[in-house]
């Protein structure tokens, strides 16, 4: 019988998870790179 | 002026004015102050590599930064960048209500070239003598009234972006310019060089015709289709193929003329406007003949000394990376208990279950973890951003420019590759500066092998927890010395690696750098502030939202599935049993000759999306093996990790094998990505994650069997 919490644990879990998914997505096929300065963030922007 | 002009056509769209200038002629510091924006800003030409827009304060004028060049001639991209735009004046749509060109005082001879040039446009062009107060004080006194009488600008401006002078009068004087307003046409700023005129007659009386529709004048047209052989480009559109075969001949019958007379026609262009300058705008600006040598030249003969440089360097960067360690502790310690407060707090609250591990042990204990890192990267930036601002990140460039040439490398690709400590990602795009396309592929691969600040946590808790904090001969603290030699591997190993590619692919050309050494100038501690705050911004949120989500799913992936009566299995059982735990030991096989454990093999995989979360992974692996009640840090937990041998997880060449991964492995998607979109292939990103991954696979193996071979532990 799952719990209460590890339902709560488990859709935490899940929207981590296609956070992670969507976010390796966009930088793979899109070429849209974290930026990891207000520089880059920028470029990106102006591109 | 306003008796000089007419109007245009109601598609002119002047709600928008360019800024364009001579690379660190101070651009982006006058950008920032007019909009209020804060664009980074560096003391060394190519920080703008890119278009940037913003809009002037309490105004409609939208204000285009475009990135540094010294001439109108398209030879780098970001060159390209501005040759382009300025090309696209010709239609009228185009065209912007003013061009504000930045000249640097100091230097006025060699940056009016490129304000000659965009005046030649006959768009309202404002000349702002930036730096002006760096001109006072080197005694260059500037007849502002008189140079605006003389070019036809229409407003000589001098200002100073560093302290606000002048700014409210070149928003005045946008503001003051009426919509959709015309120059009329005027003579090109250019005087005329014996033989030439006669010899380039009729290339230019063929252009005659068209010069409503190329609306830029004839000579200056076949001047630049002298020096510039893909200049033909910009014209297509404007001619029939008929005409334009005829227009490449008359090019090739001028050019042969020009060489029978011994005019070296690829530089007309040059000669025709330092003439002009020299003739018409040389007793504008004066300089005191007693002006002593500045500050800057003193500091020079010391700091660039081909002996006593070297040195200086050695003591900039060893001073840096001892504060990383040193000046960090405090701040670190403080994160350090704040976190463990947060999670005692957390677990006192929350009943035992589930929810409660996923918070202590996944989210606080893992991803937190990261947060301790925050001040070192914190100072790295401040240092680095300060190297930048002060002018001696040019020197550092300056030194190593001939020790580039000689491993086939271009004297540009200094400052990307030294950027690339930063963050491989800015340091990738500004490689665009550099003009010949194998020297800038070449440079794009060698960049991820500089250490960057992802690396940064990585590196400090494998040094805190394992190199002593002694001395080195008495005065050299030890984990600092260790630190900078990681960063020294990288570097050297860039240079060994563009060796081999200069045997196997070759460049073409030897292209020197002409940079102008900036001269030292105090950093501004709002300059500073901006950077520190947008790194630190997107530390926290960019990244860390990354390292969070990751370090979620990594505490799911180490907590299932579950073992029938779980709670009778020690928590080191559980987690062997977890995905991870078996993802892990499916990998261990590949990873433990290199001195690795399971552990570290996860950490390896999930440090793909951002490298810092190899400390989040072990952190939360770690807080969910250990089941004996007390909270421990990640430092504890590695140096009391066993094997079920009793042998040490964590030993001196384990580290050092670790470390040298971390330098060598291109685990950087962001840096894939980036190389993949600056390249527009696949061969180059998948080429620097093959040569990377073989040369740590390879590093490390040498390192941990060597070292075993020898008699190290």
């Amino acid at each position: 019988m799952v719990s209460f919490q590890e339902v709560i644990a488990l859709l935490i879990t899940a929207f981590a998870a296609v956070y992670s998914v969507r976010f390796m997505y966009k930088n793979l096929t899109r070429g849209e790179v974290p930026a990891r300065c207000a520089k880059c963030a920028l470029m990106q922007k102006n591109k | 002026m306003k008796t000089d002009l007419h109007t245009v056509s109601n598609t002119d769209n002047p709600s928008w004015a360019a800024i364009v200038g001579n690379p660190n002629c101070g651009k982006t510091a006058l950008f920032n102050r007019l909009t209020g924006l804060h664009h980074k800003v560096g003391n060394y030409p190519g920080i703008t590599v890119e278009k940037k827009s913003g809009r002037i304060r309490n105004s409609r004028i939208v204000l285009r930064d475009l990135p540094g060049t010294y001439s109108l001639s398209s030879k780098s991209v970001d060159e390209k960048i501005v040759s382009d735009m300025v090309q696209s004046w010709r239609e009228p749509k185009n065209r912007p209500r003013a061009v504000i060109v930045v000249v640097d005082a100091t230097n006025l001879i060699r940056n009016t070239y490129l304000a000659l040039q965009i005046l030649d446009w006959n768009i309202p062009t404002i000349i702002v003598l930036n730096m002006i107060d760096e001109a006072r004080k080197k005694h260059i006194s500037i007849d502002a009234d008189e140079l605006k009488k003389r070019t036809k600008a229409w407003a000589v401006i001098p200002a100073s972006a560093k302290y606000g002078e002048g700014i409210k009068e070149i928003i005045e004087t946008l503001e003051q310019i009426p919509d959709n307003v015309r120059l009329p046409k005027m003579e090109p700023r250019l005087v005329e060089i014996e033989h030439c005129t006669e010899n380039i007659a009729p290339l230019e009386q063929f252009l005659e015709p068209k010069k409503d529709v190329l609306n830029h004048h004839p000579r200056i047209e076949a001047l630049r289709l002298l020096s510039d052989d893909g200049y033909i480009n910009y014209l297509t559109k404007y001619f029939t193929a008929a005409e334009l075969e005829q227009l490449l001949s008359k090019v090739t019958e001028v050019k042969t003329a020009l060489k029978k007379n011994h005019i070296p026609y690829r530089s007309l262009e040059q000669s025709s406007r330092f003439a002009y300058i020299d003739l018409y705008l040389g007793d504008v600006f004066k300089k005191d003949p007693i002006s002593r040598r500045s500050m800057s030249e003193k500091a020079d003969a010391i700091l660039t000394h081909p002996v006593f440089g070297p040195i200086a360097l050695l003591l900039v960067l060893g001073f840096i990376f001892n504060a990383i360690f040193s000046w960090a502790q405090f701040p670190m310690d403080l994160i350090q208990s704040g976190i463990d407060w947060t999670s005692a707090q957390a677990g006192a609250i929350l009943p035992d279950g589930i929810l409660k591990s996923l918070l202590t042990e996944g989210i606080i204990g893992g991803a937190g973890t990261i947060l301790i890192f925050f001040p070192q990267i914190i100072i790295l930036i401040f240092f680095l951003s300060l190297l930048e601002d002060s002018g001696y990140m040019a020197r550092m460039a300056f030194m190593m420019d001939k020790l580039m040439s000689k491993i086939g490398l271009n004297g540009r690709s200094v400052l990307p590759l030294l950027s690339g400590f930063a963050c491989a990602i800015p340091a990738v795009m500004s490689a665009r500066t550099i003009e010949n396309r194998r020297d800038r592929f070449v440079t794009i691969m060698l960049i991820p092998l500089m250490s960057c600040s992802a690396r940064l946590p990585v590196y400090t808790i494998l040094i805190a927890a394992f190199v002593p904090a002694g001395y080195i001969f008495g005065f050299m603290p030890m984990q600092a010395a260790v630190l900078m030699g990681i960063y020294f591997l990288g570097m050297f190993t860039a240079i060994f690696a563009a060796l081999i590619f200069k045997k196997f692919y070759p460049s073409k050309s030897v292209q020197t750098m002409l940079m102008e050494l900036p001269p030292y100038r105090m950093p501004l501690a709002r300059s500073l502030w901006w950077q520190i705050y947008d790194k630190g911004k997107s530390f926290l949120t960019t990244a860390g939202s990354i390292i969070l989500a990751i370090s979620i799913v990594l505490w799911f992936l180490a907590s299932y599935p579950r073992q029938a009566g779980d709670q009778q299995h020690t928590s080191r059982e559980r987690i062997e049993y977890s995905y991870a735990g078996q993802l892990g030991h499916f990998i261990e096989p590949v990873v433990q000759p290199l001195g690795f454990d399971w552990k570290i093999g996860v950490g390896l995989i999930t440090s793909f999306a951002a490298r810092e979360v190899m400390v989040s992974t072990l952190s939360t692996l770690y807080n969910l093996e250990n089941d004996s009640g007390q909270s421990q840090s990640l430092i504890q937990a590695m140096r009391k990790d066993r094997y079920p041998d009793g042998r040490k997880v964590f030993t001196p060449l384990s580290v050092l094998s670790l470390m040298v991964f971390f330098v060598f492995a291109a685990q950087c998607m962001a840096t894939f990505a980036v190389i993949k979109k600056e390249t527009n292939s696949w061969r180059w990103p998948l080429l620097m994650t093959g040569y990377m991954t073989i040369l740590a696979y390879v590093s490390c193996l040498l390192v941990y069997q060597g070292g075993q071979l020898l008699g190290f532990i």
